[in-house]
């Protein structure tokens, strides 16, 4: 209990250390309205983890984005398939994700912080080692939301909630989403 | 212009003296294929097939009964090698499968070798 007020304390003394001298307006007014920004996310639960980028256009105006993405699972991850009368196979799966998909953001008022609802339409793909044989494949909807802390206009922290159901078999869905975006033009 | 002339003479040096030192085999080249398997009292003993190519070409290299975790085995680099082991799990049967190409790399001297490799058939929930 008191390591939890003590830790409260801390994140309003970093916020309200971030928010001096901060202008509150979400994007400065004389900043261009629109810009192209570059991502780096994360979609992680205890037995997957999921590393991508995502690059787009986002109208500061209007706090809305679209966005192309490639994510991928940067690592093989061992899965198994039931395959009937109580044999299993396991495989070495690489999985891949292509996609576009749009994002809305509302900001918080006298705070760094704006709330974000996100929907990526994505076709992942993957190969096993080893075998002809092929993974699942098909077209998905991840979506995602979640709170950014806006980084004096250079970009935003995004922590969330995502669901992404990779296809492979009888894999978590439920995901903890991280990424970290940085303005490429518009500054 | 003395330091430019010296700089350039000890750069000439330096990479005349490497091409000397440097002779490169044509290959080809071999490496050691790393197989891990599990051992646990449901398999003391595991049969591993080891394929050229992917599993379908049924092109068998190696097939022998593995008591070990870990063995290694010499191959050909620049090939597509496959592995399988039959696992039993109580009432379930588990055929594990692995493949990757065994590369090639340059050194320092643009000389070509064989970069080891991993197949990993252990259990992932054993």
């Amino acid at each position: 209990m008191k390591l939890f007020a003590i830790n409260t304390i801390l994140l309003f003394s970093f916020l309200q250390g971030f928010a001096q001298g901060y202008d509150y307006e979400y994007y400065d007014e004389e900043e261009k309205r629109i810009a192209w920004y570059l991502t780096l996310r994360n979609d992680i639960n205890p037995s997957d983890y999921i590393l991508g980028t995502e690059m787009g256009l986002v109208n500061k105006k209007r706090n809305l984005a679209a966005f192309f993405t490639f994510d991928a699972r940067p690592y093989r991850k061992g899965v198994l398939e039931y395959r009937g009368n109580n044999q299993f196979y396991q495989f070495r799966e690489e999985r891949y994700f292509l996609g576009v998909g749009a994002e809305y953001t509302k900001g918080f008022e006298r705070l760094p912080l704006a709330g974000f609802v996100q929907l990526n339409g994505t076709y992942t793909f993957g190969k096993y080692g080893g075998t002809e044989m092929k993974p699942n494949q098909g077209w998905l909807v991840v979506p995602r939301f979640g709170v950014a802390l806006d980084l004096k206009s250079h970009g935003w922290l995004k922590v969330g909630y995502s669901y992404l159901d990779t296809k492979t078999y009888r894999l978590e869905k439920h995901r903890l989403y991280i990424a970290i975006s940085g303005f490429l033009t518009g500054n | 212009m003395k330091q430019a002339t010296l700089i350039l003479f000890l750069f000439s040096i330096l990479v005349f003296s490497c091409d000397d030192d440097c002779i490169c085999d044509d290959g080809p080249f071999y490496a050691d294929m790393k197989v891990k398997v599990t051992i646990n009292d449901d398999n003391p003993d595991v049969f591993l097939t080891v394929f050229d190519g992917k599993m379908e070409s049924q092109d068998t290299l190696i097939a022998e009964w593995v008591n070990e975790s870990t063995v290694f085995y010499e191959m050909e680099a620049e090939r597509y090698y496959s592995a399988v082991v039959v696992y039993q799990d109580g009432n379930r049967q588990i055929t594990a499968i692995d493949g990757r190409k065994m590369r090639t790399n340059e050194d320092d001297c643009g000389c070509d070798y064989a970069e080891g490799m991993t197949l990993n058939l252990r259990l992932v929930n054993p």
